[in-house]
């Protein structure tokens, strides 16, 4: 095993005093049991470490102590992108699901809200390469439930290249002999990305990137972008600031800049030269630069809008106040003749799309926060020819073909109804 | 159930009742039906006889601006299925583009697709787009192809005013985007569907979506229509609210404050004050049960059909008898068991007839078309 990278965590219940409970991890690839320091539970420890399974201990302030070292669980939005060990332990996560009360099943256009901690984890492993992100996140209380909801919280992390530290509702660490479905769910979710994990390598295949420092009052503003952007089904590529001299921008179709000073001279400069080269910036009244001539105005007139070179650069007139009005400018301002992929039925999906180095594979993620087969079923519309398309679930020995249908922007991929997640593999 | 008809509304409905009251009973108009099993190369040869059994495209648009209200209900990220949005709910854009193409051979000056999509003022060819479609097929299929939508005032100056004649039945008049103002002929280019609120959506029920949210939107503004289209249309479903202060008042706000009373008589206003010259439906492929997938069990249908007329209320009586209802059936029988009948309250205003003994169906029978949408 290797160091840091393999661990695939779960937090042991305080009221699974039982050795035999061991047996629910019998086909479940989790390696590393986070236990609270409790002499009650020293029969489980030491069944535990006879099967081959670590036992870290894990203080109720978040102090977590193994292999590695000793480590502190640290809420997300107070996260240092700086320093710190192999293992980042981000807590304050959400529980992954469509938002109660959204209205999930609303009129004609009701697009449900959606928690998902997605966003979170492609910003952490952007600025802390190399580092295994944990993630952690309580089932909600007083809530019964269904094991496909543990398995989109497993996607939620896994897909995006992190960890959820797993961890049992209160219902079942009372009665943990219903725990059964939910933990070959649980297992079978992981198995999954374990045999797949080749994939969280793959680099996001993305039209929009986000350039920030990620930091200081503005954080929750460019976090807020990220998050709001995945409802768009806007693939994106977090942008460091500063490791933005050696990013590649090559291959994004625009970049939102939502950081209230002004980018330092080196760095505004290749931003002009991406929009020269056709590129679209979307900034605020900070931006500098404003030699241009006028371009098309935006829809809602928020933005002054300049041709430089091949492209535009969008400096909005005001400052950034609502990240869903940056989002939706973005999409806007871009437009939909650049969407990489397109939904429909999947307004209770978010969607990741990367492709290997070479070009020749990619993956659509499809995580499905309604944790229940749709109403509809979902079609996956691809901007570019598709050779060939599988579709996996975890719960599936095999893959299945998909029939792909030309369409006046690519081609459409119906696929058949699932629950919590499937991934369409594609060669293209 | 009884209709829940004014007095007024009553005396203009009922058959030769203009005779006596010395009106004119509502006009009467041809309605051309063509069948056409798909959208392939067939499409095209059966709108040209569409039209032709109606006289032809060219003496109505030859040198003239030609606005089409196009049916794009609801998101487009929704789908009945896998079906693409003009297989169901949307009408179909090779319709759209064949339609144009047609226009254009026949002398039109400029087109202009109009809609207002639901609570956006994104460009209407980004609306399409987000439905897959190509709207650079449709910009080029004739000269002088525009694309707007009319949710919000966009480029244009100031909203227009449409007072409905006789004076309307919820609203005196309503306020619109220009481009309802700004052509020669108007186009109603509808589906053929059910529709959970109004019991049918033809050519009619199209035109409830040339209200512009910025006004009749749940986020308008108290005084003044807003700057850009907020939330839906449920003021007009439901009443719940006035528009701005600015735009016409109800004319009762004491009235029943539920769609099945409203919708249909928005409906009838909205052609009464903004007259249709051409109707057309697509009713090739299309879904039965409701509007939209989001309306419970609704499923896919194939009447194979298109219907044209150049007046509203007669093609959407035929299109209702080839639906498998009756036109002019009452509030409390299918399709209407939750509202009542908007062609009825069309012929009430003078709009034209749902009286099928007095349309002329043009091509299909009745008989041979039809298409019953509950078997």
């Amino acid at each position: 095993m290797k160091a840091g990278l393999e661990w695939i965590p779960m937090r042991w219940p305080r009221s699974w005093r039982d050795p035999a409970l061991l047996d629910l991890l019998r086909d479940s690839p989790v390696n590393v049991l986070l236990m609270p320091p409790d002499r009650e539970l020293a029969e489980v420890r030491a069944q535990a470490q006879q099967q081959g399974l670590s036992c870290w201990e894990m203080s109720p302030a978040g102090e977590v102590s193994g292999p590695q070292g000793r480590f502190r669980i640290v809420a997300r939005g107070e996260l240092d992108w700086k320093g710190g060990g192999p293992i980042v332990a981000a807590g304050d996560c959400v529980w992954p699901a469509v938002a109660a009360g959204s209205g999930a099943s609303a009129g004609p256009t009701g697009v449900p809200w959606v928690d998902s901690n997605g966003w979170f984890a492609q910003l952490a492993r952007t600025l802390l390469p190399g580092r295994e992100v944990w993630l952690f996140f309580d089932p909600p209380a007083k809530t019964v439930l269904a094991a496909e909801s543990y398995a989109v919280a497993v996607a939620d992390a896994e897909v995006f290249g992190a960890r959820w530290a797993i961890a049992l509702d209160e219902g079942l660490q009372s009665r943990p002999d219903r725990a059964g479905p939910v933990m070959r769910a649980i297992s079978a979710a992981l198995n999954f990305f374990q045999r797949h994990r080749n994939w969280s390598d793959w680099p996001v295949c993305a039209a929009v990137g986000v350039l920030s420092d990620f930091s200081g009052e503005h954080r929750h503003m460019a976090e807020e972008i990220l998050n709001l952007l995945s409802r768009r089904h806007l693939p994106y590529r977090v942008l460091d600031k500063a490791a933005a001299a050696a990013v590649n921008l090559n291959d994004l179709k625009a970049i939102v800049y939502p950081d209230p000073a002004a980018p330092p001279p080196e760095l505004e400069q290749r931003l002009l030269g991406f929009v020269r080269r056709g590129g679209l910036l979307v900034t605020g009244p900070q931006w500098r630069a404003r030699a241009g001539s006028p371009g098309p105005p935006d829809v809602h007139g928020r933005f002054q809008v300049l041709r430089v070179g091949k492209g535009r650069l969008a400096i909005a007139r005001e400052a950034f106040s609502d990240p869903y009005l940056v989002a939706l400018d973005t999409h806007l301002l871009l437009g939909r003749s650049h969407d990489l992929l397109r939904l429909w039925n999947g307004g209770s999906l978010n969607v990741h799309y990367a492709m290997q180095a070479d070009g020749t594979r990619a993956v659509v993620h499809l995580i499905n926060y309604a944790a229940r087969p749709a109403g509809h079923e979902v079609t996956l519309g691809m901007n570019r020819p598709v050779r060939r398309a599988l579709f996996r679930e975890p719960a599936a020995s095999e893959p299945r073909a998909l029939t792909i249908l030309p369409a006046p922007q690519g081609v459409e991929l119906p696929l058949p109804g699932f629950g919590a997640y499937a991934a369409v593999e594609l060669e293209v | 159930m009884s209709m829940e008809f004014t007095r007024r509304e009553v005396l203009g409905v009922m058959t030769g009742a203009g005779k006596f009251m010395g009106q004119p009973p509502a006009p009467a108009a041809p309605v051309s039906v063509v069948r056409c099993r798909s959208y392939g190369a067939e499409l095209r040869p059966a709108m040209e006889r569409l039209f032709d059994q109606l006289g032809g495209l060219s003496r109505l648009v030859k040198g003239k601006v030609v606005a089409i209200k196009l049916n794009l209900t609801g998101s487009p990220s929704y789908r009945l299925g896998h079906r693409p949005l003009g297989m169901a709910q949307w009408v179909h854009q090779d319709v759209v583009g064949v339609f144009v193409a047609l226009l254009g051979r026949a002398g039109a000056k400029r087109i202009r697709l109009l809609e207002s999509p639901w609570s956006t003022a994104e460009p209407l060819e980004e609306y399409m787009l987000a439905a897959n479609w190509d709207p650079r097929a449709l910009a080029t299929a004739a000269p002088e192809v525009e694309f707007e939508n009319t949710n919000y005032l966009g480029r244009r100056k100031a909203y227009v005013r449409f007072p409905v004649p006789k004076g309307g039945l919820i609203y005196p008049a309503y306020d619109l985007s220009p481009a309802y103002r700004d052509c020669d002929v108007f186009v109603s280019l509808a589906k053929l569907k059910e529709h959970a609120t109004a019991g049918v959506t033809l050519s009619m029920k199209n035109c409830f979506g040339i209200t512009p949210c910025t006004i009749y939107g749940d986020g308008a503004p108290e005084d003044e229509p807003g700057q850009f289209p907020r939330g839906g249309r449920t003021m007009l479903h439901t009443g719940y609210r006035q528009p701005p202060r600015a735009c016409p008042q109800e004319l009762d706000p004491r009235s029943p404050r539920e769609g099945g009373y409203r919708v249909p008589r928005v409906v009838a206003d909205l052609v009464a004050a903004r007259p249709i010259d051409l109707a057309i439906i697509d009713g090739i492929e299309s879904m039965a049960g409701g509007e939209g997938p989001w309306v419970r069990q609704t499923r896919p249908i194939s009447p194979g059909l298109l219907i044209a007329g150049l007046n509203p209320v007669c093609t959407d009586a035929v299109a209702t008898a080839l639906m498998g209802f009756d036109p002019m059936a009452e509030r409390g029988t299918a399709p209407f068991e939750r509202c009542d009948n908007t062609m009825r309250l069309g012929e009430g205003l003078g709009i034209g007839t749902c009286n099928l003994a007095r349309i002329e169906v043009r091509g299909a029978s009745l008989e041979e078309a039809v298409c019953r949408f509950r078997a």
